[in-house]
């Protein structure tokens, strides 16, 4: 089973060239945006990783704090480097969507609703690391930082879906949705695929090898000559 | 204390159901004021232009963007393989360590 | 069965009685010092009359009036709203009360007692900064309604993350920091909710109520969580 595993960890090698290759040359180009619209493959991969990251972060943090009898080890360590690939990832995901807005729209950032509420995740994972960097050595760092995580997922869903709803009830001429109307047909659609499969694959693999990481350290600290 | 728990859970449940209602239940209030807001939109001529003229005129010679897009993918493989094979390395050592750090036990 | 039931009201009859005592208690060192409420009033004030001041008696845009008055106020309760709990920790209290209080009548009162603090500060800063800086208001309920629920759910959104920055160290700006961004929205909200209210258009009472269930909402969670942030092991 751990072997199984392993090997689709590792297929992340093979996946990630093929979902290039697909990308720029499989795919064909959309009929609005052109040979620009290929960047919806890294884009829309990137945004589902970091969504994904973060629930993952804020499930592993709700165990953590239920979990009275330790049963699982190192939860809250977990759900900092989910997190912490969670913010890498939106980072990239910004920088893509910054492109592609400047390439269909013409400048890099213009507050629609969908930027502005990246904007309030990056924010709220950026004040996280704070915290926990504030907290380093303290026994209930993983407390504070899990509720505070719990907090800012909780509070997710209002800043996403809620608030274009009732701002731009008021200001409606802010909202632009080209890649709405982008019509896609099978081709594109397999391509897409193909990219979030992989990119999750990504995703699992750098989050294991984080965790391994983070458990070496712990050991280390635990046997002060291991490393010898 | 437990009363207080379980009242709590309850209400924000509630909140977060209102919410997803709110935001379910116009979709079709939502598509129609996307299609007023695209032709509002129109009249708005600066940054349209931009935006829709710019990729039709790029298609038009199509040896070369074929040859952009062949050379833009080497550029992304490489950086693709420069990034596995950081992480192979990597792996690769976390895995000689954890081997060495059991075996020491 | 009437075991239980006798058994819950107890419970319920010490949680009102610890509330209450925690709040007196907080009371009474809030007014031997009138620390907080005299550095968040008089920063508001300086604030407003140096705006008034430097915009020489020009009359600001009503989005420019809104924005200036939430940041007056985010800015001015920011301080006092951290130091309910930055002084337990630093007067070294907080050990007392976590063992003689349950974690839920402590926040609960800490809760009440912020909402307290930031109503103060709004019916103070407010009737201020439109005297000063000549704002007109046209719709003065809806006015009214959005300030008090901008107020009381910023408080009821910092009150956890108070506790969280206290238990960091309490270093000042760490609490802005983390505070900032759940604060973004309902600040965004509470600032079109007042430019509305300025306006000459009838103003929507969705933004108020997306307020109040915010701030319900986030007061919920916090009481679920603060016996982590709260309690050690």
């Amino acid at each position: 089973m751990k072997h199984v595993i392993n090997i689709a960890m590792k297929s992340v090698y093979v996946l990630m060239p093929v979902t290039i290759v697909m990308a720029f040359l499989w795919a064909p180009p959309a009929e609005l945006l052109g040979d620009y619209s290929r960047i919806i493959y890294f884009h829309v991969p990137l945004a589902w990783v970091s969504v994904l990251a973060f629930v993952v972060s804020g499930i592993l943090s709700v165990i953590f704090l239920l979990d009275k009898k330790n049963r699982f080890s190192g939860l809250d360590g977990k759900s900092f480097n989910s997190a912490a690939i969670g913010l890498a990832f939106t980072v990239c995901t910004v920088m893509t969507g910054s492109i592609w807005a400047k390439l269909s729209w013409g400048s890099f950032w213009n507050w629609d609703p969908r930027e502005t509420s990246i904007v309030f995740i990056l924010l709220i994972y950026i004040a996280y690391f704070c915290l926990q960097a504030a907290l380093a050595g303290k026994s209930s760092r993983g407390k504070i930082g899990s509720s505070y995580l719990i907090v800012a997922m909780a509070t997710l869903p209002f800043f996403v879906f809620l608030i274009p709803r009732i701002v731009w009830s008021l200001h409606p001429e802010t909202i632009i949705n080209v890649n709405r109307t982008i019509y896609m047909d099978d081709q594109m659609w397999i391509t897409l695929l193909t990219a979030l499969i992989s990119f999750s694959v990504l995703y699992v693999y750098l989050f294991n090898l984080m965790n391994r990481i983070m458990v070496l350290k712990h050991r280390i600290g635990e046997h002060p000559h291991a490393a010898d | 204390m437990r009363l207080i728990r379980i009242a709590c859970m309850i209400a924000a449940f509630c909140i977060i159901s209102a919410a997803a209602v709110i935001v379910v239940l116009p979709d079709g209030a939502r598509v129609c004021a996307g299609n007023v807001i695209s032709d509002a939109r129109g009249n708005d001529p600066a940054p349209q232009q931009t935006g829709k003229s710019a990729p039709p005129e790029k298609e038009e010679p199509a040896a070369d963007t074929s040859k952009t897009l062949y050379r833009v993918t080497g550029v992304v493989l490489v950086i693709w393989t420069g990034l596995a094979i950081f992480l192979f390395r990597l792996d690769r050592k976390v895995s000689k360590l954890e081997k060495e750090i059991t075996n020491l036990k | 069965m009437s075991l239980a039931k006798k058994n819950s009201a107890e419970e319920g009859s010490v949680l009102v009685r610890d509330i209450l005592r925690n709040l007196q208690k907080d009371f009474r060192v809030e007014f031997r010092s009138r620390f907080a409420v005299n550095i968040a009033v008089s920063f508001a004030g300086i604030v407003t009359i140096s705006i008034s001041l430097t915009a020489g008696g020009a009359p600001f845009p009503v989005k420019v009036q809104s924005i200036l008055l939430w940041v007056v106020l985010f800015f001015s309760a920011m301080n006092g709203l951290a130091h309910i709990f930055v002084r337990e920790e630093d007067q070294g209290t907080s050990l007392f009360l976590r063992i003689t209080r349950s974690a839920d009548s402590i926040y609960i009162s800490k809760f009440i007692f912020n909402q307290i603090f930031m109503m103060i500060i709004g019916t103070v800063v407010t009737p201020l900064f439109v005297f000063f800086v000549g704002v007109d208001v046209i719709h003065v309920l809806h006015f009214i309604m959005s300030v008090i629920a901008g107020g009381f759910s910023i408080a009821a959104s910092t009150t956890p993350l108070a506790a969280m920055a206290a238990k960091a160290g309490g270093k000042g700006s760490l609490f802005t920091i983390i505070s900032f961004p759940i604060l973004l929205p309902v600040l965004w909200i509470s600032i079109s909710s007042t430019a509305g209210a300025l306006n000459e258009a009838r103003p929507e009472s969705g933004t108020v109520i997306f307020l109040l269930a915010f701030s319900g909402f986030i007061t919920a969670i916090s009481i679920l969580l603060f016996r982590f942030i709260w309690l050690e092991n």
